[in-house]
């Protein structure tokens, strides 16, 4: 029960102009009417005369925290390797099982904000970061140490080519990375 | 010091430091390219005497490290520890201070006779800092020469400082590079059970051992110490929880910062170069292509249009030097012999090849220098990835487009054996100027522009298609672009000229030789009847399948040598440069098509077996004629 309250939240928080009908198509489940009635009685949606859905504010934090969970969750499957497809299928069960103070947690280490890790290659033109670890082949961790990327090193993002290199500046010069090892750097995100 | 003595000077540094500017301007004109001892890798030496001495300078290639990733940079630490040279002269770049030291401190560590050349003093100033070289060398312990290579300025005080060194007039007292306490007791450890006799300096050799470099490991015979190493280094990853070597260059960079800091005062705030205002423009994702696509047009545009006029004066002047050669006393047989054997196969080297190479040796002399081919491999790094490689591997593809052999030897900046091993078949399929001579010598004059730029157009797509192909089917790991992209600068004229010279005189010295025997052999094996043998076995195969005269097949076979020679080899074959009377259109297409591909030329192919051996270079030839005769077939099919 608990799961597919959770979904339907999700889904009216990511689609607009939900009607009941569409609802029934998309959760495909013998008892939805009932599941939707508690959701009512639970005061997290309304249902308009017109058949429309739509979320109280209490429904819309409840579906925006799980989305929440989901994204972060997704993402994290994703760095440990798994691929896109997968990762997008598990994070889809485990949401339901992770505590709010977990996602916070999680959140912390994976997250935008300043101080958070993340991947050389979700930062942007002008953001600056710290090298924190670097993932790879031992030539590939190598030849980027030598080129200056040891931990603590602070890098600032010069420019991304579209669908390209990015070029950063590091130790006082400029240096080039492709996508695929940008990805497998780790940085702190610095103001 | 009476007597006469060779003294060895080694030139090492960073890419991009001012090393070949130094390199210049010591040996002037006394260069020779030589290869080195064991390896054959070129590379440029040059002869400096200085009052009575002779001093062999030799200058290595441009690296970051002494780390075994690449060839380059394992061939330059054997060299520094095994031949010894006299004095290293780590040539560094006042402006990447920090960076550069990172390789001082290697060069420290491997105990070889540094002398700091610190290069490119003039541009501290226009980045808004000063460098205090006195302290530098008080805290390094070598002697710090500051310079700025480019007027010649310091030359003469580093030659004096260097022979100083090796006299014993300057004694080195370099720096004691220490790591943290749990990595130097491990180090100590190791160092202690280390045998006698080892090609390297012990404690480098112990440092190496415990960063785990495959190969210093080999050298370890003993059990006992190779059990010690796996022990120690196991200990370390332990209390660090970090791979060994990331722990060394970590400390080793933090020493390198420690040092910039001491003897780096900001004078103001760094203020934006010009290099940041251009790169603005020419690393733009929209204006950046539009530039890129620009300039390579009128690169090419250029040479075409340049060639073509000096090739039409040089035409007129060798007309009438042959109307004055068959107008002298000499037997007229003699004169056919001397002058389709050997004069055309000099006219057509020097009218035809020349005018097209020189200019684009020129120009691409002028990009490298001034930083522009880095950025093209910026840009070009996504499309590199479709066909398995990266921005990086477009340089020796470029360089292609003059000959295919310095191409496939260029493939060494590539990092992995898959790499380079794509780059190199693509490389021997990129219009070289033999075969650029070739489609403009059949299809262009005598079919037009719209032609050329169709032949060109086959090639760049069988390049495409093949790059995606092997990029499929080979295995191996391919690592992403790691490069440092220099500032862009003003090239330096002598620079340029020189890297020109060096490119053209390969040329030269390499295939004007086999151009002129190639014709000459031709010309009297045609004499006395020994090719109508040949051409008549194959020319079934030619006339129904290929859809050629038969008699193609005899410059195909001379085009091993020089690919342009198929081209001149027509010329003395048929007796007339108007092919078109002796060919027709569709055979024309379909000859410089198969010219294009059929096998790379005896260079390029010697170039292939150097880099890969041969097993793959036979591999390569082999799948390429099968390709070419395939194309062809297709082509008599279709047109």
């Amino acid at each position: 029960m608990k799961k597919e309250k959770e979904d339907i939240l999700k889904f009216l928080v990511q689609e607009k102009n939900v009607y009941l009908s569409d609802i029934e198509e998309k959760f495909n489940i013998p008892n939805i009417r009932e599941i939707i009635d508690d959701l009512v009685r639970e005061g997290k949606i309304k249902i308009q005369n017109d058949g429309r859905v739509i979320l109280t504010p209490l429904g819309l934090l409840e579906g925006k925290n799980i989305l929440e969970k989901h994204e972060i969750l997704e993402r994290l499957l994703k760095d440990i390797g798994v691929n896109e497809k997968e990762a997008h299928k598990e994070a889809h069960e485990l949401e339901h099982f992770l505590p709010d103070e977990g996602k916070e947690r999680l959140r912390g280490v994976f997250g935008f904000g300043e101080g958070n890790i993340v991947t050389l290659l979700s930062l942007s033109a002008g953001d600056e970061g710290e090298v924190v670890s670097i993932r790879g082949g031992r030539g590939m961790v190598q030849r980027l140490l030598d080129m200056g990327l040891t931990p603590g090193t602070r890098i600032m993002v010069i420019r991304k080519a579209p669908f390209g290199p990015l070029e950063i500046s590091v130790r006082g010069y400029h240096l080039a990375l492709g996508r695929g090892i940008a990805q497998r750097i780790w940085v702190r995100r610095k103001r | 010091m009476g007597e006469k003595k060779e003294i060895v000077f080694a030139l090492a540094g960073n890419a991009n430091v001012g090393k070949s500017v130094i390199f210049n301007q010591l040996t002037g004109s006394n260069q020779i390219i030589g290869n080195w001892p064991g390896k054959t890798v070129e590379r440029a030496e040059g002869l400096l005497y200085y009052k009575n001495c002779t001093i062999r300078v030799i200058d290595l290639p441009g690296i970051y490290s002494l780390t075994t990733y690449s060839e380059e940079e394992l061939i330059t630490r054997e060299f520094i520890a095994k031949e010894k040279p006299d004095i290293v002269i780590n040539v560094i770049d006042a402006t990447h201070l920090e960076r550069n030291l990172f390789f001082t401190l290697q060069l420290l560590e491997l105990e070889a006779n540094v002398v700091v050349a610190l290069n490119q003093m003039d541009l501290t100033e226009k980045f808004g800092f000063e460098i205090d070289a006195k302290k530098l060398e008080e805290i390094l312990g070598v002697p710090v020469v500051p310079m700025i290579a480019v007027q010649g300025k310091g030359i003469e005080k580093l030659v004096e400082t260097c022979i100083k060194v090796y006299n014993g007039a300057i004694r080195l007292n370099p720096i004691n590079i220490k790591y943290g306490k749990e990595v130097e007791e491990r180090i100590n450890k190791l160092v202690s059970i280390l045998p006698e006799d080892l090609p390297y300096p012990k404690r480098w050799m112990a440092i190496k051992l415990l960063e785990g470099d495959p190969e210093v490991r080999k050298i370890i015979k003993d059990r006992v110490v190779i059990d010690a190493v796996s022990r120690l280094s196991k200990e370390l990853e332990d209390i660090h929880g970090e791979n060994i070597s990331l722990i060394i260059s970590q400390e080793k960079y933090n020493i390198a910062k420690k040092l910039t800091d001491e003897v780096q005062r900001v004078r103001r705030g760094i203020k934006k170069y010009f290099s940041d205002i251009f790169d603005r423009i020419l690393l733009h994702p929209v204006f950046g292509y539009f530039f890129l696509i620009l300039s390579v047009f009128l690169l090419f545009y250029g040479i075409f249009k340049f060639g073509d006029f000096v090739s039409g004066y040089l035409d007129v002047f060798f007309e009438w030097l042959k109307g004055a050669f068959y107008s002298t006393s000499i037997s007229p047989s003699l004169k056919d012999i001397l002058w389709d054997g050997i004069g055309e196969g000099i006219v057509g080297g020097i009218s035809v090849a020349l005018p097209y190479i020189t200019p684009f040796y020129l120009l691409l002399s002028l990009l490298e220098d001034s930083g522009y081919l880095a950025r093209i491999a910026f840009l070009t790094d996504s499309v590199m990835h479709t066909i398995g490689l990266h921005g990086k591997a477009f340089l020796p593809l470029i360089l292609g487009f003059g000959c295919n052999v310095p191409a496939v030897l260029g493939t060494r900046i590539l990092e992995t054996k898959r790499q380079k091993f794509l780059a190199s078949v693509l490389a021997t399929l990129v219009p070289c100027s033999a075969r650029t001579i070739v489609i403009l010598g059949l299809v262009g004059i005598f079919l037009g522009f719209k032609y050329v730029v169709i032949v060109y157009a086959i090639d760049f797509i069988v390049i495409f298609l093949v790059g995606k192909f092997l990029s499929k089917i080979v295995p191996g790991k391919s690592l992403g672009l790691i490069m440092e992209v220099p500032p862009l600068r003003k090239p330096t004229l002598s620079i340029v000229l020189k890297q020109t010279w060096f490119r053209l005189k390969d040329f030269i010295y390499v295939a004007f030789p086999i151009i002129v025997i190639g014709s000459f052999l031709l010309e009297i094996l045609k004499v006395f009847g020994f090719l109508d043998g040949f051409v008549a076995f194959v020319s079934p195969f030619f006339t129904k399948f290929l859809g050629l005269p038969p008699l193609t097949s005899i410059t195909l076979i001379f085009g091993i040598l020089r690919k342009e020679l198929t081209l001149f080899m027509l010329f003395t074959l048929f007796g007339t440069e108007k092919l078109i009377t002796v060919m027709t259109p569709k055979q024309l297409i379909i000859y410089s098509v198969i010219t294009l591909f059929y096998f790379p030329c005896i260079a390029t192919f010697a170039a292939l077996k150097r880099e890969m051996g041969w097993k793959y270079a036979t591999l390569i030839a082999l799948s390429e004629m099968i390709f070419a005769v395939l194309l062809g077939g297709i082509l008599n099919l279709i047109l």
